[in-house]
Order: structure tokens, then C-alpha cells, then sequence
């Protein structure tokens, strides 16, 4: 019961089957809609509205139920093949919403349900795109390796890096766990979506100045507390280890980077439906009221 | 130091020692038995915490004076020392046996100790585990040396001291190195017994300061360490000097001494030298040398029940007594079909007709044909019921024991077989589908037996092998190439034919060889591939049941264009190529064919050779064991979003334990092998399944059956990727009757892992419940395509 042999994704599932179906029912609105023969404004109450504003809640109702057949396993059919409709349809139907309106739009309860399903569809659309793009630049963006790798090769850099400093002075072995500790991916929400660096470093008082926290982007800060240490130095041995030292610093700064880019494209690929799940509960409610209030003020 | 004969003494307090001590006592002779460590039942005092111990097969009977029932190694262990009390057991621990000389009626039995023991019959229940290697040094027996680790937390800041450089030593310094200080000791200057993965992960925590490592080190002495300071001092040499390390604990992992020197010590003949031979034995346990026996997994049953029984029975024999062997019921109702004229059937009069009959049996030993037998059956299906189709995987080999069977391949009689004959030993040798169809003839009776115990008879019965070997050929030629020749021709190519078996990597035969045999591959899969500048291009794969490499016979050419490498373990057969054209020649049909299957070949390398992206994708698939599955799951991951769906559904459809790992295993131009069942075609998993629970079902599938399976792990050891888990999966009490107090049942782990949805109408869940469509699961002999077609997309 596979597929076939090549992978098919929910965009071409079975050669664009819905996209033309959904595609032609877009047609189908656009034609009746233009050559319809109405001698009132165009708007929801005229019969072709009744007609698109049925089929348009019908749509809706068969893209929530999306959500229900994506969670029953063992019953069947093709989840992508389900996935391939609701997105097509899904588009379709804020065609499908704006021609059943009429483009009569107002501070009422019809127009907030439009809005929150217009709310829906761009989430869906902006999740549709981060789920076409975003695979194959993480693969990309990662190297080769699984990101479980390139976090145990974060923690052995670490490691080296403390037996290194272990036999150098206690200021820089302090700097250097500090900043390990310090070390920070992702984080909040907001700072996992921008993939920030929010690592910091806290530079003990001296020169006058009291000890204070510092941004470590990039292990910049770090950099620049030991290569100043390193230019004071005199001891050829402890020159050696401090080279070695920063060269470890460098190496694990490129990798973070690359695990915080990796921690933010990964966000992007889930967040939106943190917001198109909600919406679509928000648009049944409103959906429910839009049509009890066209009913009971019929 | 008793200078008396004892009636026998017993080597080895397991529970098929304790059951022979037990009837020894029963039977009032004077016995001894003997045990080398300091507890009884070692295997099973060595399995973890709590672990349910089982009792298959459940169909067996058990006949002895020691109670066993299934249940926690605890009890079980318990119910034995109570038994050992209550029947008088006379047992010596801290006996190890060096040696045994004499002979029947006077073996001496000389214990590690110096003293010796005097008896009239030895019986061996050692088992197979082997007794772990000391140290063999001063203070290697001090209480903080240990062979064992049963749990890494135990330890914590200490410092711990490792002897040995296998898997074992790796596993206890990488668990322990995270809290521990760990001192590993290697006498060689590398890790090589160890597995890749292994020696790859001690270099790196070597590397990396995690865990101390003494290379070229021996352990000179170990002492007590003084008071106020780690319990011990342990003092290794190495070539930089002598080192005194300070330590809590000093675990040692040397391996363990297989019973079986000691065993041959005695002068004890087994089968074979490969690593698993068993010994030759009687019917009634005696080996070659008279008046010495062995049972239990010894002796090939490495179950416990079974090794219980043979305790009782030996001693029965011992004693003169003929007594029926437990299974005795158990095969009366097997073989009641073969009743001659009403009344119960003669179990050992029916085996030894069933011998006569069969060819394959003919030079078969009694005890290998009764084990046989008691995991087969005798089924009489009607006429013209079709027993298998092409196509079909299959689990069983069929003898026919009356009446006649015909074969079809497309439709097309292809032979007849009558009584005597075998047939599915292709399927048996290949691992594939069946090739034929087979129909059932007039007044049918058949033997069925599984492929697992016909593989173990294979190994233990070198005639066995030799016969189905022979029939493979005749029937291979017939099949694949002669079906229409006149028999003559096909006995006469039968002649020239040889049998090739090849390790995984290995070349049947490489590029610019002269031709001179045409190849069929009988078994495994092989790649062929072109040199092309300073790389070798695969451009084609060769599954079982093809010819590798026919276009070589006909491009007129007297050299090989390809090599052909072994993807995995594989079997070739060949014949004389100038007798296969002097056949051809003169056979048109013959002709049209072969030239047509050449044609397609040689299509396939030119596609192949123009996609080298694809050769490399196909060469990475190879390599990690794709050439031996039939069914593998593959994820897109330039489509995979990482939900997780596939685990969900896994989970959801099977009791809550997801079958599969989508995270882990190999990727390669974003084409991802997640840790799955490839449901090989030589399944690792079935090769050493004690209880034969794994099976494989017509469309492929291998599954496990968790109500047979005993939780013993071998499947999950087996397996080289990694599939199979250990998992309590029993439907827990519902919440009523957990308020009522009733406790989740003390469940073993039993072996689980993908099944293939076989009993899903739709198929693969993980595969229909992918929103994006990244994951599906493909038939190996698609890979090449699949490769193809990624390779043109990327």
C-alpha cells in the first residue's frame, strides 16, 4: 500500500488532483459570479450569495475535519492526499468567501468572521510555504549531521575547552565557564523565532569598572576578554594553551550558530499552526454567529 | 575426600543439573553435583532485576522432581533452592572441574581445588555461557573485584578500574565515565574485537580526557588499600613503568571460556568445528565417550523446560529404565494422520517411516529428525487447493509423504513431485517469494516444517544440505532456464554446476575476467560495477533469483564488462558457459529469451552509468543493508517536517510502543533510513529464536508473536540495525480495578517491532498518516529506480 516509488508529495498528490478540482470550483465561482443575473447589489443575501456562502461553510467544515482525520490512525487512505485538498481548497475558499460577500464589508459580526477566516488562510498559506521551503535548508544548514551530533559536539568542545583552561589562571578558567554556563539557544519564543543570540558573559570589575553582564553574541565577548589576556601574556607555555584555547572558542561559536539558525528555522516550521489553530476555532465560533445572525434577522 | 564411587556425578547446578540431582536423589544413587561458582542457576542469577522468566514451549510438558512455573527470576531462583533442600540435593559449590579422566564405571573428576571425585557416569549440564576468566593474579578475589556490572548508578565518585578491551569493557567505562573517574586497562594497543561503534565512541572519550586509558597494561597485583583511602590498590605495567591506581571497585571483562574446550578435553566428538556445533549424542543423551551425557542448552535446548526434562530423563537412562521423552504425547498427536490401523500411533515406528520415505531424511540422525518433527506438521490438504503462489513468501518447507503435488510457473506445468520429494526449499534458500505455484495433486499428505528448524537441521545434518543443494540446481536450471529442455540436457548442465558463497564484500568476479561460467544468484544480492577513471560506477543491482551479469554471454565478448561485489552474504550457482551455448544454440526458444533478458540488462547498466549521482545514492542504500531487506522505510527529508506523525500512528496502532525511530539512522542527499524493520530476506531476528515466535506471513511481513515470545533479547542482539526493542506491552488493568488494587501484572518485556500494519487493511500507518508526504515504504528491487529518479531531481 505505498505510494509508488517516488515520493509524493502533498503539492503534486496525485498530479495536482486538487488543485485542479479546487481550481476549477474557483472558476466555476468566478463565472457565476460575473454573469450572474441579478437585479439587486451583489452581496451575501442575493441567491448567488446564499449559494457560495453554503458552499463556502460546507468547505469550511471539510477543512476543520482535516484535523480529526489527521489524528485516526489505522483507518486508511492518505494523510498527505488530505492534506493536498485542504490546502488547495483552503485557498479556493477565501475566493469562494470574498465572492459570496459581495465585497460588502462592514464593523458587523459577518465581516469579523471574513476577517478571522482571512486570518486563517494567510496562517495556513505562510505554513504551507515554511513546510515547501524550509526542509531542505535545514538539511542544508546543518551539514550533514543530525542535530543530536551537533549538540554532543558542542558539550565535547566544551569539555576540551575546561581541560585546557585547568592549567591556566583561575581568571580565565572563571571567564571560561562563565561563558559556557552563559551560553544560550533559543530561549523564549520570540528569541527561538528570530534566532537570536541572547548569550551573555559576565566580565569581573577591574580597570576601574565594576563587574557587569555583557552581550556574548557569537562568543565575541569571550573572544576579546582572552585575546586581551593573551596579549598581556608572557609565558610561552601559557601563550600556546591560550591559542589553543581561543581556537576551541571559535570553532564552538560557528557551531552554536549553526544550532541556533537550526532552532529557528525548526520554530518557523511549527509556530504558524500556533496561530492557525486557534483562528480556526475563533472562525467556527464566528462562523456559528454570522450564520445564526443571517437567520434570525433574515 | 572420599574415596567411594559415587553413581554419577553432575557437572553444572543449572536447572537441568538441579532436575538430575533431584531424580538422582529420588532414585536414591549416590551423587554429587557439582557447581564452579558459589550459586546455583547462573544464567539465570545473571539476568536483570525482576526479570520475568518464561516458560515456553507451552506445549511441552514438564516432567521433573523441581517445580518451575513461569514467573520472576526471583521466585524462580527460590522455588530451586527450596527444591534443592526439600529432595536432598547434594551440592558443592565452588567446585570448578579441570579435568575428567578415566572411563565408564571409574571417571576421576578432578576439581580446581586439588581433590578429586570418584564416579560411575558423568553428566555435563554446563550450559553455554562459559565460566567468566579471572585475573589470575594476586588479590582477584579480593571482595571489590568484580565481574559483573549490574548498574551504572550504583557508582557514583569513585574511581573505578576496567580490565579489557571488548564490547562489555566499553559499555561499563562509557556508562560509568559520566560520574566516575574510569581507568580502563587494554593489554593489545587498540579496541579490534569491539564493535565499530564502540571503539569508535572509547577513542573519541579517550580522546577527550573522559576515560583514562592504559594501553599495553597487565594487572600485576591488586591489594587492600590502607585505612582512610579507596578500599583498593591495583598495580598495572606498561611500557612507561609501572602504575599504582587507587580505586573503589576493579571490574574485570575478560571474556569467558566456552565450556566446549573442557568438553573436548574429555575426548567428547562434536559435529562440526563452527562455534555452535553440537555434540553428537544417542537418543539417550550419551556421547561418544561411554558413560559420559550431556543435556540442556549443551546439547542444543536451550530452554528450560526442555533442559529439565533431559535432567529427568538422563538419570532414567542412567538407571536402565527406557522411558518415553516428555514430548512423546506430544508427537503421538503430531503424527496420529500417519495412523496404520486405528489405535495410537507408535511414535518412534512412525518417525522411522517417515526416514524411509523422504529422501531428504535418509541419512538424517533419530533425535535431529524428532526435533524436527515436533515443530512440524502433517496436514492433508484436498485436491486442487493451491497451496502457495508465486509470489508468496512462505515460512515452511514441504516433504510429501503420499500422493502428488504440481508446480506451475506462468500458468505453465512445470514438474510433477510425488512421495519422497521436497519442495519451497527455494524460498528457503533465497529468502524471496516463491517462484512457483503449487498445486495439490491426488491423495496429498504433507510434512510442513518451519524454515528456522529446517535451517538448524541444514546446520547440524551436512547431508541434509548436500541434498537440498543438489534439488536447488536441477530445479534452479529448470525454473530460470531450461524450463522447456529435455531432462537429459538439464541433468547433464546439472553436472558442471558448482556452488559459490560469497561474504558480504566480496567479488564473485571482476571486470576483464575471462568468461567462462554463467552465474544464477541463489541468495543475497550483489552490485555490478564499472571502473570509470579513478571510481567505480555500480550499474546494476542483482537480486536473488536473477542471472549476474548475462550480458557478458552474449555481447560475443570473452571478457567481463562488470564487477560483481557481494551486498551481503551471498550464494551463486553456476554451470559451463560453452555447454549453456551449445544449448542454446540448439534450443530457439531458449535463445529468444535469454537474448530478451540480456537486452533488459544491458538497458539498465547504460541508464544506470548516465546517473552517477544515482549510482552513489544507490551505493550509500547498499551499504546499509538495504540489498538484504524487502520492505524499507524511506523519508524524503527535503519533505519531512519533522512532526512525528509516522511515530504517532506506530504508537497509536501498537499498544502505545512506537516501532520506529525517525530520527536516528543513516541519510544521505536528504534520502533518510530511519530506524526500521526492513523484514530482510534472511531475517537476522529468526536465525536464534528459541521459542520460534518470529514468523513470516505470504505477503512478506516478519513479525513477532509477543504471546510465544520469552523476552530473551536474542532477536534484539541479532539484529544489525538496531530495530527491534524490548517492551512491556500488556494491556494494563483498567482504572476500576486498579482502584480495587490490582496491580499492573509483573509483564516480561517481550521483542517488538515493526509488523508491517499486517493487520491494518491499509497498510503501513507511519505511510498514511505522513501530512507531506516524505515517508513511504518501497520493495528493495525499487531502490535502483528510486535512486534514479532522486538523483535526476536533485
Amino acid at each position: 500500500m505505498n505510494a509508488g516509488v517516488m515520493h509524493q508529495s502533498f503539492f503534486n498528490y496525485r498530479r495536482y488532483r486538487y488543485a485542479i478540482r479546487a481550481g476549477l470550483l474557483g472558476v466555476a465561482s468566478i463565472l457565476v459570479y460575473i454573469f450572474c443575473p441579478l437585479r439587486e447589489p451583489k452581496s451575501g443575501g442575493t441567491w448567488i450569495g446564499y449559494t457560495l456562502g453554503t458552499i463556502g461553510a460546507l468547505l469550511i467544515i471539510y477543512l476543520a475535519w482535516y484535523g480529526v482525520r489527521r489524528r485516526t490512525f489505522g483507518a486508511g487512505g492518505s494523510t498527505a492526499g488530505w492534506l493536498s485538498a485542504h490546502v488547495y481548497f483552503g485557498l479556493v475558499l477565501m475566493l469562494v468567501a470574498t465572492l459570496h460577500s459581495g465585497f460588502q464589508f462592514g464593523w458587523n459580526v459577518h465581516t469579523a468572521t471574513y476577517v478571522l477566516l482571512a486570518l486563517v488562510v494567510l496562517s495556513g498559506a505562510w505554513g504551507t510555504y515554511t513546510y515547501a521551503k524550509y526542509p531542505s535548508l535545514i538539511i542544508r544548514q546543518r551539514g550533514n549531521i543530525s542535530r543530536a551530533e551537533l549538540v554532543e559536539e558542542i558539550y565535547q568542545l566544551d569539555g576540551r575547552a575546561i581541560r585546557v583552561a585547568a592549567s591556566l589562571p583561575p581568571d580565565v578558567h572563571d571567564l571560561l565557564t562563565d561563558a559556557i554556563r552563559r551560553t544560550q539557544v533559543g530561549g523564549s519564543v520570540w528569541a527561538m523565532l528570530r534566532g537570536y543570540d541572547e548569550s551573555t558573559l559576565l566580565i569581573p570589575s577591574g580597570d576601574g569598572q565594576p563587574s557587569r553582564v555583557v552581550s556574548n553574541q557569537g562568543q565575541r565577548a569571550l573572544i576579546e576578554a582572552l585575546a586581551g589576556r593573551l596579549a598581556a601574556q608572557a609565558d610561552s607555555a601559557e601563550i600556546a594553551k591560550m591559542h589553543s584555547l581561543l581556537d576551541i572558542v571559535a570553532r564552538k561559536a560557528s557551531l552554536v550558530a549553526r544550532l541556533q539558525k537550526d532552532v529557528q528555522l525548526q520554530s518557523l516550521i511549527q509556530f504558524w499552526l500556533y496561530l492557525h489553530l486557534p483562528l480556526c476555532f475563533a472562525l467556527l465560533v464566528a462562523l456559528v454567529a454570522h450564520v445564526i445572525a443571517v437567520f434570525f434577522y433574515w | 575426600m572420599r574415596n567411594s564411587i559415587l553413581d554419577v556425578a553432575i557437572l553444572g547446578a543449572g536447572p537441568g543439573g538441579l532436575s538430575a540431582a533431584a531424580r538422582a536423589a529420588h532414585r536414591r544413587l549416590s551423587h554429587v553435583l557439582l557447581e564452579a561458582s558459589d550459586k546455583h542457576a547462573n544464567t539465570i542469577q545473571r539476568y536483570q532485576r525482576l526479570k520475568h522468566v518464561m516458560s515456553e514451549p507451552g506445549v511441552l510438558p514438564l516432567r521433573s522432581d523441581i517445580q518451575f512455573t513461569a514467573g520472576r527470576r526471583e521466585e524462580v531462583l527460590e522455588a530451586w533452592e527450596k527444591g534443592i533442600a526439600e529432595k536432598g540435593v547434594r551440592i558443592r559449590y565452588g567446585s570448578e572441574v579441570t579435568a575428567i579422566t578415566g572411563a565408564a564405571g571409574d571417571f576421576h573428576v578432578k576439581l580446581r581445588s586439588g581433590s578429586e571425585v570418584r564416579a560411575k557416569r558423568v553428566v555435563l549440564a554446563l550450559g553455554v555461557q562459559g565460566n567468566p576468566r579471572k585475573l589470575g593474579v594476586p588479590g582477584d578475589s579480593l571482595p571489590f573485584v568484580t565481574n559483573t556490572l549490574e548498574s551504572a548508578d550504583d557508582h557514583r565518585n569513585e574511581t573505578i578500574v576496567i580490565v579489557g578491551a571488548g564490547d562489555s569493557a566499553i559499555e561499563d567505562a562509557l556508562a560509568l565515565s559520566r560520574q566516575n573517574r574510569v581507568v580502563l586497562v587494554n593489554r593489545g594497543t587498540e579496541f579490534a574485537r569491539a564493535k565499530e561503534s564502540n571503539a569508535a565512541q572509547i577513542m573519541r572519550a579517550i580522546k577527550n580526557g573522559l576515560v583514562e586509558c592504559i594501553f599495553q597494561g597487565q594487572v600485576k597485583q591488586i591489594e587492600e588499600g590502607g585505612k582512610g583511602t579507596p578500599p583498593g590498590r591495583v598495580i598495572i605495567a606498561s611500557p612507561a613503568g609501572a602504575t599504582v591506581v587507587a580505586c573503589h571497585t576493579v571490574i574485570t571483562r575478560l571474556g569467558a571460556i566456552p565450556s566446549r574446550n573442557f568438553v573436548e578435553s574429555i575426548g567428547v566428538r562434536f559435529l562440526s568445528p563452527e562455534p555452535d556445533a553440537l555434540p553428537e549424542l544417542s537418543p539417550s543423551f550419551e556421547t561418544n565417550v561411554p558413560g559420559v551425557f550431556i543435556i540442556g542448552a549443551l546439547a542444543g535446548y536451550p530452554l528450560i523446560k526442555q533442559a529439565m526434562n533431559q535432567g529427568y530423563e538422563v538419570i532414567e537412562h542412567l538407571l536402565g529404565n527406557k522411558v518415553q521423552p516428555a514430548d512423546y504425547g506430544v508427537l503421538q498427536e503430531k503424527l496420529s494422520p500417519l495412523r496404520f490401523a486405528g489405535g495410537r500411533v507408535d511414535v518412534d515406528q512412525a518417525l522411522a517411516a517417515i526416514q524411509q520415505r523422504v529422501h531428504m531424511f535418509r541419512e538424517v540422525k533419530p533425535l535431529a529428525l524428532r526435533e524436527l518433527a515436533i515443530v512440524s506438521r502433517i496436514v492433508g490438504p484436498k485436491q486442487g487447493t493451491t497451496l502457495f503462489k508465486s509470489g508468496d513468501y512462505s515460512t515452511a518447507v514441504y516433504n510429501i509423504l503420499d500422493g502428488e503435488v504440481h508446480l506451475y510457473a506462468d500458468n505453465v506445468r512445470l514438474m510433477t513431485l510425488r512421495r519422497g520429494q521436497v519442495f519451497g526449499e527455494m524460498s528457503l534458500i533465497s529468502g524471496r517469494p516463491h517462484d512457483v505455484t503449487a498445486v495439490i495433486g491426488s491423495r496429498c499428505v504433507l510434512l510442513e516444517s518451519p524454515h528456522t528448524a529446517v535451517r538448524k537441521l541444514m546446520r547440524v545434518e551436512p547431508s541434509v544440505r548436500d541434498y537440498l543443494d543438489r534439488t536447488y540446481i536441477l530445479r534452479a536450471l529448470r525454473l530460470f532456464l531450461l524450463a522447456h529442455a529435455a531432462p537429459e540436457s538439464v541433468h547433464r548442465i546439472a553436472q558442471t554446476a558448482s556452488i559459490h558463497r560469497v561474504k558480504s564484500g566480496e567479488k564473485l568476479f571482476s571486470e576483464g575476467d575471462a568468461v567462462d561460467r554463467l552465474y544464477i544468484l541463489r541468495s543475497g544480492s550483489m552490485t555490478l560495477s564499472r571502473s570509470a577513471g579513478d571510481r567505480d560506477v555500480i550499474v546494476a543491482y542483482c537480486a536473488a533469483g536473477k542471472f549476474v551479469d548475462l550480458v557478458g554471454q552474449q555481447s560475443g565478448a570473452l571478457a567481463r564488462t562488470v564487477t560483481a561485489t557481494a551486498t551481503v552474504a551471498s550464494e551463486a550457482i553456476s554451470v559451463d558457459y560453452m555447454s549453456f551455448c551449445e544449448l542454446m544454440e540448439n534450443d530457439q526458444q531458449l535463445k529468444i529469451e535469454v537474448q530478451r533478458e540480456a537486452k533488459q540488462q544491458l538497458a539498465e547498466y547504460t541508464k544506470m552509468q548516465a546517473a552517477p549521482e544515482a549510482s552513489q545514492l544507490l551505493q550509500f542504500m547498499l551499504k546499509h543493508g538495504v540489498g538484504e531487506a524487502t520492505n524499507v522505510l524511506v523519508i524524503d527529508e527535503s519533505l519531512c517536517v519533522g512532526c512525528d506523525q509516522c511515530e504517532t500512528a506506530c504508537a497509536s496502532t501498537h499498544a502505545g510502543v512506537s516501532r520506529l525511530d525517525r530520527k536516528a539512522g543513516p541519510s544521505f542527499y536528504s534520502l533518510h533510513l530511519p530506524t526500521s524493520c526492513r523484514h530482510c530476506e534472511h531475517p537476522h531476528c529468526m536465525r536464534d529464536c528459541p521459542p520460534n515466535a518470529i514468523h513470516r506471513m505470504p505477503n512478506g511481513e516478519v513479525f513477532i508473536n509477543n504471546e510465544t515470545c520469552i523476552g530473551c533479547g536474542n532477536c534484539e542482539e541479532n539484529c544489525p540495525y538496531g530495530v527491534i526493542q524490548m517492551a512491556d506491552i500488556d494491556p494494563r488493568p483498567g482504572f476500576l480495578k486498579r482502584l480495587l488494587g490490582k496491580s499492573a501484572s509483573d509483564a516480561a518485556k517481550t521483542a517488538v517491532k515493526c509488523d508491517m500494519c499486517k493487520d491494518l487493511k491499509a497498510g503501513p500507518a507511519c505511510v498514511s498518516a505522513c501530512p507531506t508526504g516524505a515517508a513511504i515504504r518501497i520493495h528493495a528491487e525499487d531502490v535502483p529506480t528510486l535512486a534514479r529518479k532522486r538523483a535526476a531531481r536533485a
